[in-house]
Order: C-alpha cells, then sequence, then structure tokens
C-alpha cells in the first residue's frame, strides 16, 4: 500500500472512491490487479471537526454544506495524486449508505456525474462493506473471516463470507462504542471527537480507581450495550465535581478498561459463535475495523484474545481505520470485479445493513 | 456552443441541453418532471435521456448552466454536486442563475398586460417562518432585485415604480401586505398556469448562459439560512483546572 505508478494492465482496475457519509470528505483512487491485490495511489482526506466542534457531535446540515464546497477539489487532488486521467478509470465508487443523508447525496450526486460524463460504471457502496473489505486491500486478507466493525455509528461481529456476503453476529442494543467515547468525552469537557481524546487522557491515568460495570459481560448472546457504562462515568463524576485532570485521567483510564473488557467478551462470545461458520482447517483471521479501531488499548486486548483463540488480528493502519475513500474505491473494484454495479438512479440508504436478513437484537433500535 | 442545463432546486427536475453542432439551427431539448423528493435518483438519468436525445457527445458540452438556489437546501446542493462533478471530469467552465429568475422569466410571458418598461413580475414563493424567497424580474427577463428572502410586508415594498404581478406560492400574501401598504400587486394573473410554472424550467436558463461570464470559482449553493443547530453547553461537568494537553 504506497503511492507508486499508475497501472497499466490491462486486468488491472483502477476505481475511483468518493466518502460523505459522516464528517469526513474523501476521495481516493485504489488500483486493484489481477489477482485480487490493491494498492492506493491517491487517498485525500478532509475532515469537519472544526465544523462541529462547538455542537458536540456531527450536525447533519452542516456536514452536508461542508461536504459540497470541497468534494470537487479533494477528486481533482486525488486523481492528481495519482496521476490519472478520469478516462482511465474503470468504474467511479461512491458511499450511497449507511450515514446521513445529506452527505450521501452530494457524494452519490457526484460520483453519478462523474460516471455519466465518462461513461463509467457506477458502484453505489456500503460504508460498512467497505469497512469489512479493507484489510484486502492493506494487508491481502481474503474472506471468509470474523469482522468487529466498531465506530461512531456501528458496533458489529460479522462473519464475512465474501463479498456482498455477510453473516451478522453482535451488535449494539443501544450506543455504537464510537458514540460512547464521543460521548463520554462530552461529560468530561474533552472535546470533540472523543475517541482520541479518552485515549490520551486514559494514558495519563490509572485503572482502578472507579467500580464501573462491564456490560453484557457473559451473555450468551454476543451483543454489546454501551450506554450504562456511559450513565455510570457520569454518576462518578458527578460524585467528583469539580473535576481534576487526574479524576479526568483516572475516569478515562476505567471507561477504557471497562470498554476493552466488555467487548473481549463479547468478541470472544462471537469467536463461539463464528467458529462452525468458518471453513474448517482454514486460517482464522479476527478483522478489526471502523474508527475505534485506532484505539491502542482495544487492539492490544484484542489481539491478547485472538492469540488465546488461535485467531490473528488483522487492523488495517490507523489512517484506514477511520473513514477514508480508499476503502470505498477498493468495496468498489471489488464489487466491480464481481460484476455488481448500479444505475445512475441508485437511491441513496441512509439506513443500511450489511446483512438484512440478521434478527434484530432485542432492545436495540434502529442502529442494529 | 453546445450548452447542458439543469435545476433541481424546488419541486421539479429540469433538464435542458441546447446543441448547435452543425453551426446551423439551434435546438433545445428538455425535460422537465415534478415531483418533491427523489431529484438526486433523478436527475443524472434524465440528463442521460436528454443528451441522447440531442446527439451530442459529453466531451463536444461547453458550457454548463445551473440554479444555485433559492430552494430546498438539499435540492440545491444536488445541482450544485452535480454540476461541480461534470465541470470537474469534463473541463468546462460554469454559469450559475438564481432559480427565481426562470419563473419570473417564463411569468412575464405568460401575463398578458406585462409588457411595458414599468412592468415587471414579482415571483413570491413561500419559505415558511412567515417569509419567502421574492426576486422581481422585468419584461426582458432581467433581474431588478436578485433573489431574496424577506417577509411578505418588505417584499411589498421593492422597486417602487414598477406595477407588479405576483406569481408564485406567496404571491396572495405578497398582493396582500400590498394592500395595506396601499400598494397595488396584481396577483392571479398568469391565468391558467399549471403547477409546472411554478418551478424553474431549465430551458429557460439557456439563453442566459450563451451571453454569461462564466464563474471563475465553482458556485455554491444560496441557502440563504444558516443550519438549524445550536452550540450545545451545560453537558459537561464542572473542572477544578483547565485541561493540559488532552
Amino acid at each position: 500500500m504506497s503511492g507508486g505508478q499508475p497501472a497499466s494492465a490491462s486486468s488491472e482496475t483502477l476505481v475511483l472512491g468518493i466518502e460523505t457519509s459522516c464528517d469526513e470528505t474523501a476521495a481516493a483512487v485504489v488500483v486493484r490487479d489481477g489477482s485480487g491485490r490493491g494498492r492506493v495511489l491517491g487517498n485525500v482526506v478532509r475532515s469537519q471537526w472544526d465544523q462541529h466542534r462547538a455542537y458536540g457531535g456531527v450536525v447533519p446540515e452542516i456536514a452536508a454544506r461542508a461536504h459540497v464546497e470541497c468534494l470537487d477539489d479533494l477528486i481533482a487532488a486525488a486523481m492528481g495524486e495519482a496521476g490519472i486521467g478520469f478516462d482511465r478509470l474503470d468504474a467511479v465508487a461512491a458511499t450511497a449508505g449507511p450515514g446521513l443523508v445529506g452527505g450521501l447525496i452530494v457524494g452519490l450526486v457526484t460520483g453519478k456525474a462523474i460516471a455519466l460524463a465518462h461513461g463509467k460504471p457506477l458502484v453505489a457502496v456500503n460504508h460498512l462493506e467497505a469497512h469489512a473489505l479493507t484489510v484486502g486491500l492493506t494487508d491481502g486478507i481474503d474472506p471468509p473471516y470474523l469482522l468487529l466493525l466498531v465506530s461512531g455509528g456501528h458496533t458489529q461481529t460479522l462473519v464475512v463470507h465474501g463479498v456482498g456476503r455477510y453473516e451478522r453476529l453482535g451488535t449494539t442494543i443501544d450506543d455504537a462504542l464510537g458514540e460512547a467515547f464521543d460521548k463520554t468525552a462530552k461529560l468530561l469537557g474533552l472535546g470533540f471527537p472523543g475517541g482520541p481524546a479518552v485515549e490520551a487522557m486514559a494514558r495519563r491515568g490509572r485503572a482502578g480507581r472507579f467500580s464501573l460495570p462491564r456490560p453484557m459481560l457473559g451473555r450468551a448472546e454476543p451483543h454489546f450495550s454501551f450506554a450504562g457504562l456511559k450513565t455510570a462515568v457520569r454518576h462518578q463524576a458527578l460524585a467528583l465535581q469539580p473535576l481534576t485532570d487526574a479524576d479526568v485521567a483516572d475516569l478515562c483510564a476505567d471507561f477504557e478498561a471497562a470498554v476493552a473488557s466488555s467487548v473481549r467478551d463479547r468478541v470472544a462470545r462471537s469467536i463461539d459463535l463464528a467458529e462452525p461458520l468458518l471453513p474448517p482447517g482454514s486460517a482464522r483471521h479476527l478483522v478489526v475495523a471502523g474508527g475505534v479501531a485506532a484505539n491502542q488499548h482495544l487492539r492490544a486486548t484484542l489481539a491478547a484474545l485472538a492469540t488465546e483463540r488461535g485467531f490473528d488480528l488483522v487492523a488495517p493502519p490507523i489512517s484506514l481505520c477511520g473513514d477514508n475513500a480508499a476503502m470505498i474505491a477498493w468495496a468498489g473494484a471489488s464489487r466491480l470485479a464481481h460484476g455488481l454495479t448500479d444505475g445512475l438512479d441508485a437511491p441513496v440508504r441512509p439506513r443500511w445493513p450489511l446483512d438484512a436478513t440478521a434478527a434484530p437484537a432485542i432492545g436495540a433500535g434502529v442502529k442494529a | 456552443m453546445n450548452i447542458l442545463a439543469f435545476d433541481t432546486c424546488f419541486n421539479a427536475c429540469s433538464v435542458a441541453v441546447d446543441c448547435n453542432i452543425s453551426g446551423h439551427d439551434r435546438t433545445i431539448w428538455s425535460e422537465k418532471q415534478l415531483m418533491t423528493t427523489g431529484h438526486a435518483e433523478a436527475l443524472l438519468p434524465m440528463i442521460a435521456r436528454v443528451m441522447g436525445t440531442a446527439g451530442i457527445a459529453y466531451s463536444e458540452i461547453d458550457r454548463i448552466a445551473v440554479t444555485h438556489g433559492p430552494g430546498t437546501f438539499t435540492g440545491t446542493r444536488i445541482g450544485i454536486s452535480a454540476v461541480r462533478a461534470l465541470s470537474l471530469a469534463l473541463g468546462v467552465p460554469i454559469v450559475s442563475f438564481s432559480s427565481l429568475l426562470p419563473v419570473g422569466k417564463s411569468a412575464t410571458s405568460r401575463i398578458p398586460d406585462c409588457i411595458g418598461d414599468r412592468d415587471a413580475v414579482i415571483v413570491a414563493r413561500d419559505a415558511r417562518r412567515d417569509q419567502c424567497y421574492v426576486e422581481i424580474v422585468d419584461v426582458w427577463g432581467k433581474s431588478l432585485t436578485g433573489p431574496l428572502l424577506l417577509s411578505p410586508t418588505d417584499a411589498a415594498r421593492l422597486c417602487p415604480p414598477y406595477r407588479l404581478f405576483a406569481v408564485g406560492s406567496a404571491a396572495d400574501q405578497v398582493a396582500e401586505a400590498g394592500r395595506h401598504a396601499g400598494r397595488e400587486i396584481l396577483a392571479g394573473q398568469d391565468g391558467n398556469s399549471g403547477p409546472e410554472h411554478a418551478e424553474p424550467d431549465a430551458a429557460v436558463l439557456i439563453g442566459w448562459a450563451h451571453a454569461a461570464e462564466p464563474l471563475l470559482a465553482p458556485p455554491r449553493p444560496l441557502y440563504f439560512r444558516p443550519p438549524d443547530a445550536k452550540p450545545q453547553e451545560g453537558k459537561t461537568i464542572p473542572r477544578a483546572s483547565p485541561v493540559a494537553g488532552g
């Protein structure tokens, strides 16, 4: 995975990817060779955090406005990094969901327009599928594997059988993990986005001072829950206020420890359930993807669990854990290789589960 | 000059292509559908159909025209997203216009009495919150005001020397406000106009698109209103001292 010369062999496909589903505007160009391996030729991301910070979270209309202001420039930059013109593309891939509808529309319409202007196929990409397939691009890992997807909007375990074939095991019954980090950060005055802020403070604190719950620990179904943990942090913080730096650091350390042990238990349960679904004797990969996969404590915990259970932990580089367009381009290239393209009338899908047949988790809302 | 024009600002999706490939007859091909949602699905296929009918290649487009608002936030962004992407992909310049201007231009030709050089159409479109999007267009299709967001009362005070013919969903409110202010504003004069006349028509943009100076920077949506969001306060637990680092 590095910059390099544009592809020329006919078995290679070049795909432009566009990502606008939340608060990052991104464009990338990826090449996929005949054997299914890929390289990133151009990759640019512009975060909107500065525009949302005052609101303590992503404001959909602000996000949509920011996407339309800069997306064309970012596409030009990604194409420039790749050193190719639009006529060289084999397809245009844009996130069609799930996400914030206003932003999705900007990206999908932009992708459709470029595809139409140059007579290229359009691939309307599921953002979650893009996260799920990223390790094919970054680490050359092909399905099947067990995936832990942890981001601001989603917390799920899935068996990835292949492109377009997903079997959801666990999901959150309330907050997504990234959301729990963001809310904890807001509560403690650490700013937005909360993940990196809480992680940085946790490193300066010491876990063990506070007794925080380990949600869902030991439950038979593999689901997640983080709302109660966030509330417990709130109660501890209220009891101590005004908070000192040390209080905040220790609370963050205990929050992170509780998260890690809850996630570890839930993923262990998912491994139990995934085992019979994976081909006997095949390599066992536990893949972690999504923005929260950047958390080092969580990675270390999952690595230890994977080793215990005979799995290899595979995590994309941190730059490709959060929202980016290289993964969209890669998912587009993967779908194109399977003959899966979309019409110019493709709709945006703000709700778009990877496994539409999965039974809803009891108590889960729309995030499941 | 071959021109592609489109509008998605309000309750229609409209596309027009002016092709002049042979240098002889200029022909405008167009399609317009009324819709309150679904512009993001409809626009690109409609462009493909009209381009197919016109029979020119995308590489033969010389200029793209679009309405930049006012309109629904999402609808306006659809047009702007498409025009910026097409401009980038084809390397051609953009010209952009108020969405109220083509509505006004069309109305001037439908109102029999709107013919003098002190006659004008006031396009008044309901924008909720007791306001309307307003633009005054003279009989030659020239904007006298540019697009504005005003109360009906303020709209009724615009362009005093002109005799105004109000059209659009807020025409009656503006005429009523005119009566209160002692000014006669004529509503309901565009007789048998159907709902499609209330929506911008991309074909009307073509004439202006030939004459306009291309934009040097890509167009931005004209929203008129800020995002509906308030900074959050009070959810953070008080701190004894400022955070160092964090």
